[in-house]
């Protein structure tokens, strides 16, 4: 179908009414600002096609201008299939009225126009509520209003109908639909009670897993207890047979037999020894009494050689110690004759030191007066220099003038100069030549001209008096007069005021005040050099130090002259001459040392004698000990063998000696004979360990056969809880239960592996039955979307709408597209929509208002070339606000011009 | 003189292949058997039951397992019961024998652990010579001690043991236990009763295997036996009768299949098994090949419907192809996306043995119930 002319009156804000003309059979565009009434034209369009003329509903009482009561009228010229048709309504009216003039003049009118119109165009009858997206069918997706354009394009049922019977028309019909998708889902959910969603076991199936692990778990506990138990049993046995032997042997009889003889064995072999040990220990006493005797006269033996040596030893030691004590005496003479030496030497120095040191203290006095006369002469001195420095500096701080200063004002002096040159050069001059008695008859400005030949610069009206003549004014006429005094004046004020600041009459005046001050500067330089030379630092001649300045050298002045006085006030007196005096100090220093070395003769030879007198004492000392510790070890070794005869001579001595052998001779023969007895029979010590040893084995088999019957009891009693509950069947049922288990679940595996695979094949199946019917729809949308999203892929769904695109295969649902991808799909649906229905041999156009405003430049390039080629086939008419961005369009436009109804 | 010879009850034996409801009436039939021993033995005047070895299946059994036989041959108090251990019962420290040592049993009840002999009844006719086990498997002739044992002369020698006398048992297990085969000669035996063997065999005049006296195992079709001996006098020769004491027969049956035409003749080979199917047990192997709605149809028909007459039933139906035909796959739908995926599961199904080929022949047949519940809506 293509739109040829809408002629709209009394429709909403067009009152007057207008016709919309210049449609073209492809692309065609109406480019108004915003509240021009496009959409109201859409809507008019709209309104006209698929309202019905006599309705009263919402939609129809708004096509009303509102708070009027005129009726909308409408028409449109259209071609259908080749021939032009006119289509016109009149709503809301008391006659509301319908008209299709069809090609040959066919007419129709009211109610038969409708049907007509709905036939021709494929629509349905419009409810009471009016036209819906139902009865609009197809059209309501394809003339879209303003505002729904980047929503997904929706079809209605109608909609969806109509390319059904396309689709079917080209492709066949969808089969196996909805039993399929049934049986499908029954397959899933089938699969569902094995594994959910994300693969993980379900219900039952999960139940089954649980279950057989559970069985494992529990057979593997069965199997332990199994074990347990068969160990249990077999230790049982064991113990059983273990205690069996312990009751069964003999040995406890045997033991008890061994034990009572062996404790006889031991009773006796106790007598032995104790009869043994009486013979052992007599010998013992015996022999001990012998080698006390034979010990007592070796001791004997020794005192007496003892005392012999020590008397010896003293008569060797007596000569050495003599000739010592003499060598002492004589040593000791001789240190008292150097000492006495020593202090006569003493008494000469003392002497010689006292007058040593008089002369020094002269020569100190001397030098102190000496020195003081030049300090003080030098002090005097820098104090007239300081003073001097001081009085001049303040004098050259009294004047102020500074070059700086002195440059400014003759400065001044110049401009002053110039202004008297600039304001003379405008004067008047009143040159006066007077007659002699003329003098002192006229008067110039109010004084009498004194002089016959006077001149007069004058700068203002001036009045020159003549005597008994009258009055002659003199107006000097220059008429920057004013101002070069002004400025003559400011020179002479600036200068004033700048030289009373210098304290001067005048820039010559200035000139000498400050060539006076450059000269009190350098005098108090010269001044202060003096000072720094008179108080400089010096260096004494004993090598200590004055410090530079004044104070210093006061300072010193004062020491020195307290040193002299000091000096005076102890009775030095000044020498008469300092070459006497050097000579006494000299002589006396020369006595000073010769004593000094006597002095120190003489003790060296004091040390040396100290040094002999004590090493003679210490021989003698030692020489003495020796003779008395040998005296005195023979009086005490004397006097214990003395004590020792008194009580028991060496006679009876070795008389007792003789009998105690014989004893103990006796004693020996006793022991042999016992040992010799002894030598047969086991030691008592080995028939007590046997003893020990078997009454332990007879402990200690009680203790086994005790722990032997609580071990079998506890086992017993283990074993016996565990028998009653046939372990061996238990776990011969758990093996079936497992085994069964298992088996249901390879079953259940090969059920679910066949589950997966149908739901899998039917899956792939309908989506390629899907494809395959759905393919006329993505090959119309295919070269629009390639051209606006190039290598993309459309996706439909089996309800006809576009869901997704894939792009370098990753398929990206509308919904997440940006708004202005989803736009623009939008309208390339539309128009393969529209294709679909052209091809078909439907009628179609599309209607796009102000669609496209999300698109950028590039993407509404694209669009533009899109429509452009889809126009080919299809009316497009576009409504849009945007005059530049559409200009690129280009499309057939519209024109829109008022229009008067004939009726 | 009369005795009953019979071994190997197995009380207490797990039947791993059926479920538990099927098991519990097989466990059960195991002791009602001993009561059909017990009247045997008063009917025939027996009065003795001999019990070669294998009283109880597992060495270790609960107390009423324990119990279970030793009850119903208190109900026999004119019979009197010999039982010695086998190798699956044998007398081990904490065996069921060792319990047994420490508690009451019914008077009418010998159990011989030592291998002495004991005077039969009253020792006026025969004495017993027992072989009982102490291990599960001995590696010597449980038998041997039999001839060192001195019986009063003039009467009756009458072995009892437990142990192979061949190689029963592929798998070598027969060799332990071994007893020599000319043993009831060698010791002067009259009879000598053994157990081990499930079947019913005789080995010579004088030795015989009894048999389990309910069947426990495929293989053998026949019910469980014990056998009726009727003792001559030292050195004459035996009647030996068999006995039927067993409920069940154990079938193993092997069908083929090829379309849906041979379920009818399946059905009716499983009806006419038996005139009381309620005591079969069956063990079905199915092989063949079958539609999707003929497969369907065998686990109706087979598995959910006539499996129910017997007393237990274990189908083996691995060997059943499925091959989807032309009709099962219009039946499914004549086009559309299920028929793709059914023809795709098809040709997957048709391929070469693999696993993907189980898989995709499972998933047709889930298709086909999923298709054939759709049609029932």
């Amino acid at each position: 179908v293509r739109l040829r002319s809408l002629e709209i009156t009394s429709f909403r804000k067009f009152t007057d009414g207008i016709r919309v003309s210049g449609f073209g059979d492809g692309l065609n565009i109406l480019v108004a600002p915003n509240e021009y009434g496009k959409s109201t034209i859409v809507a008019a369009l709209r309104g006209l096609i698929f309202e019905k003329y006599r309705a009263r509903t919402e939609a129809v009482r708004q096509m009303q201008t509102l708070g009027s009561e005129t009726s909308p009228t409408l028409a449109l010229d259209f071609d259908l299939a080749g021939g032009l048709y006119r289509l016109e309504k009149r709503f809301l009216h008391r006659q509301p009225s319908a008209m299709l003039v069809g090609p040959g003049g066919r007419r129709f009118e009211n109610d038969e126009a409708e049907e007509e119109l709905q036939r021709l165009l494929g629509f349905r009858e419009p409810g009471k509520q009016g036209a819906n997206d139902e009865s609009r069918g197809i059209w309501g997706l394809l003339w879209l209003e303003q505002g729904q354009s980047f929503a997904k394009p929706k079809l209605s049922e109608t909609g969806r109908g109509a390319i059904r019977e396309c689709l079917e028309q080209e492709v066949g019909a969808l089969a196996g639909g909805e039993r399929g998708t049934r049986i499908l889902v029954a397959a899933e959910t089938a699969i569902k009670s094995f594994v959910d969603g994300r693969g993980k076991p379900a219900s039952t199936w999960k139940d089954l897993l649980e279950k057989i692990a559970e069985v494992e778990t529990s057979l593997s506990g069965s199997r332990e207890t199994r074990k347990h138990l068969t160990e249990d049993l077999a230790a049982l046995d064991t113990l059983r047979s273990e205690r069996q032997a312990l009751a069964t042997d003999g040995e406890d009889e045997r033991l008890r037999i061994e034990i009572i003889q062996l404790e006889k064995d031991v009773e006796a072999s106790k007598l032995f020894e104790a009869r043994l040990g009486e013979a052992k220990a007599t010998l013992a006493v015996q022999e001990s009494r012998r080698d006390a005797a034979d010990k007592e006269i070796t001791e004997r033996q020794k005192l007496e050689k003892d005392i012999e040596a020590a008397g010896r030893e003293a008569d060797e030691a007596r000569p050495a110690f003599e000739e010592a004590r003499k060598k002492t005496i004589d040593l000791r003479t001789r240190r008292e004759a150097e000492a006495q030496g020593e202090r006569t030497l003493g008494g000469r120095l003392s002497t010689l030191r006292e007058e040593e040191t008089r002369l020094a203290q002269q020569r100190k006095l001397f030098e102190c007066r000496n020195t003081l006369t030049g300090f003080q002469e030098a002090l005097d001195k820098a104090h007239v220099a300081a003073e001097s420095s001081d009085d001049l500096e303040a004098r050259a701080h009294a004047i102020s003038v500074t070059p700086t200063a002195l440059q400014e004002l003759k400065q001044l002096e110049g401009a002053l100069a110039k202004a008297q040159a600039d304001r003379d050069a405008l004067a008047t001059r009143v040159v006066f030549s007077l007659e002699p008695g003329a003098v002192g008859h006229i008067n110039l400005g109010g004084v009498p001209i004194a002089e016959r030949h006077f001149e007069s610069l004058l700068t203002s009206p001036t009045r020159i008096v003549i005597d008994g003549v009258g009055q002659i004014e003199v107006r000097p006429g220059a008429k920057d007069m004013e101002e070069a005094d002004r400025a003559l004046h400011l020179a002479q004020e600036t200068l004033r005021d700048r030289l009373a600041k210098f304290g001067v009459e005048s820039v010559a005046e200035a000139e000498g005040q400050l060539q006076k001050k450059r000269d009190f500067q350098t005098d108090a330089r010269t001044a202060k050099a003096d000072l720094a030379t008179l108080t400089r630092e010096r260096t004494l001649a004993d090598g200590s130090r004055i410090a530079a300045g004044l104070d210093a050298l006061k300072k010193q002045v004062n020491t020195l002259r307290a040193a002299a006085d000091e000096l005076e006030a102890k009775g030095v007196q000044l020498p008469a001459s300092r070459n006497e005096l050097d000579a006494a100090l000299s002589a006396a220093a020369g006595e000073v040392r010769k004593v000094e070395e006597a002095t120190s003769l003489t003790r060296a030879r004091m040390d040396e004698l100290a040094s002999l007198l004590e090493e003679s004492g210490r021989e003698e000392v030692t020489r003495s000990g020796v003779v008395r510790d040998a005296e005195h070890r023979a009086q005490l070794t004397g006097q214990r063998l003395a004590t020792r005869r008194e009580t028991k001579s060496d006679q009876d001595l070795l008389t007792r000696r003789v009998k105690e052998d014989l004893d103990r001779k006796v004693a020996k023969a006793a022991v042999s004979e016992l040992e010799k007895e002894g030598a047969g029979r086991d030691p008592l010590k080995t028939l007590e360990a046997r003893l020990t040893r078997l009454e332990a084995t007879r402990k200690s088999r009680q203790d086994r056969r005790q722990k032997l019957d609580i071990d079998i009891v506890k086992i017993e009693t283990s074993v016996s809880g565990q028998q009653g509950t046939g372990i061996d069947e238990t776990i011969e049922r758990k093996e079936a239960d497992l085994s069964s288990l298992r088996t249901e679940k390879a079953l259940k595996e090969r059920r679910l592996a066949a589950l997966q695979l149908l739901a899998s094949e039917l899956r792939k199946a309908e989506a390629e039955a899907k494809e395959r019917y759905l393919a006329p729809v993505t090959q119309r949308v295919q070269p629009y979307l390639a051209a606006l999203l190039p290598g993309a892929r459309a996706r439909c769904t089996e309800s006809l709408e576009l869901e997704a695109v894939e792009r370098d295969g990753v398929t990206e649902d509308l919904d997440i597209l940006s708004d202005g991808t989803r736009e623009q799909i939008a309208v390339l649906t539309r128009l393969a929509f529209a294709d679909l229905l052209l091809g078909s041999g439907r009628p179609a156009a599309v209607i796009l208002d102000d669609a496209l405003a999300f698109s950028d430049a590039a993407r509404l390039e694209r669009m533009f070339d899109i429509l452009t080629e889809a126009s080919k086939k299809v009316q497009i008419t576009v409504f849009s606000c945007r005059e530049r961005a559409f200009e690129r369009l280009g499309a057939n436009r519209l024109v829109v011009e008022p229009f008067h109804s004939h009726a | 003189m009369r005795i009953i010879h019979t071994s190997d009850w197995q009380i207490g034996k797990v039947f791993r292949t059926f479920d538990r409801e099927a098991e519990a009436v097989l466990q059960s039939e195991r002791v009602e058997a001993i009561s059909r021993i017990g009247m045997a033995a008063v009917e025939n005047g027996a009065t003795a039951v001999l019990v070669a070895g294998d009283i109880w299946d597992q060495a270790h059994v609960s107390d009423r397992t324990l119990s279970l036989p030793l009850e119903r041959m208190r109900l026999f108090p004119a019979v009197e019961w010999h039982l010695i251990p086998g190798n699956h019962d044998p007398h081990t420290p904490g065996g069921p024998w060792a319990r047994l040592l420490d508690r009451e049993v019914p008077r009418n009840v010998r159990i011989h652990v030592e291998p002495v002999p004991v005077p039969l009844g009253d020792g006026s006719e025969a004495w017993l010579l027992p072989a009982p086990l102490t291990r599960r498997h001995a590696l010597g002739d449980p038998t041997e001690a039999m001839d060192g044992m001195e019986t009063p002369p003039g009467l009756l020698r009458i072995g009892l043991a437990h142990g192979s006398i061949r190689d029963f048992d592929s798998d070598g297990t027969g060799t332990r236990n071994r007893i020599a085969t000319d043993r009831a000669t060698t010791t002067r035996l009259d009879y000598l009763a053994l157990g081990d063997w499930h079947g019913q065999v005789r080995i010579d005049d004088r030795t015989w295997y009894s048999g389990t006296p309910e069947a426990d195992r495929f293989g053998r079709d026949d019910v469980g036996r014990a056998l009726l001996v009727e003792l001559s006098p030292p050195g004459g020769s035996s009647i030996v009768t068999s006995i039927e004491t067993g409920r069940f027969r154990w079938v193993s049956m092997e069908e083929t299949v090829h379309g849906a035409g041979d379920l009818d003749g399946l059905e009716a080979a499983l009806r006419r098994l038996d005139d009381s199917p309620q005591r079969v047990v069956l063990d079905l192997s199915v092989t063949g090949t079958l539609s999707l709605a003929a497969r369907s149809d065998f686990d109706r028909r087979v598995r959910s419907g006539v499996a129910a007459a017997f007393a237990a039933c274990r189908i083996d139906d691995s060997g059943l192809a499925v091959e989807p035909t032309a009709d099962d796959l219009d039946a499914i739908d004549h086009a559309g996306f299920v028929r793709a995926a059914a023809d795709r599961l098809r040709e997957t199904a048709a391929g070469p043995a693999s696993m993907a080929r189980e898989t995709a022949a499972l998933a047709l047949r889930e298709l086909w119930v999923l298709h054939a519940r759709e049609e029932g809506r």
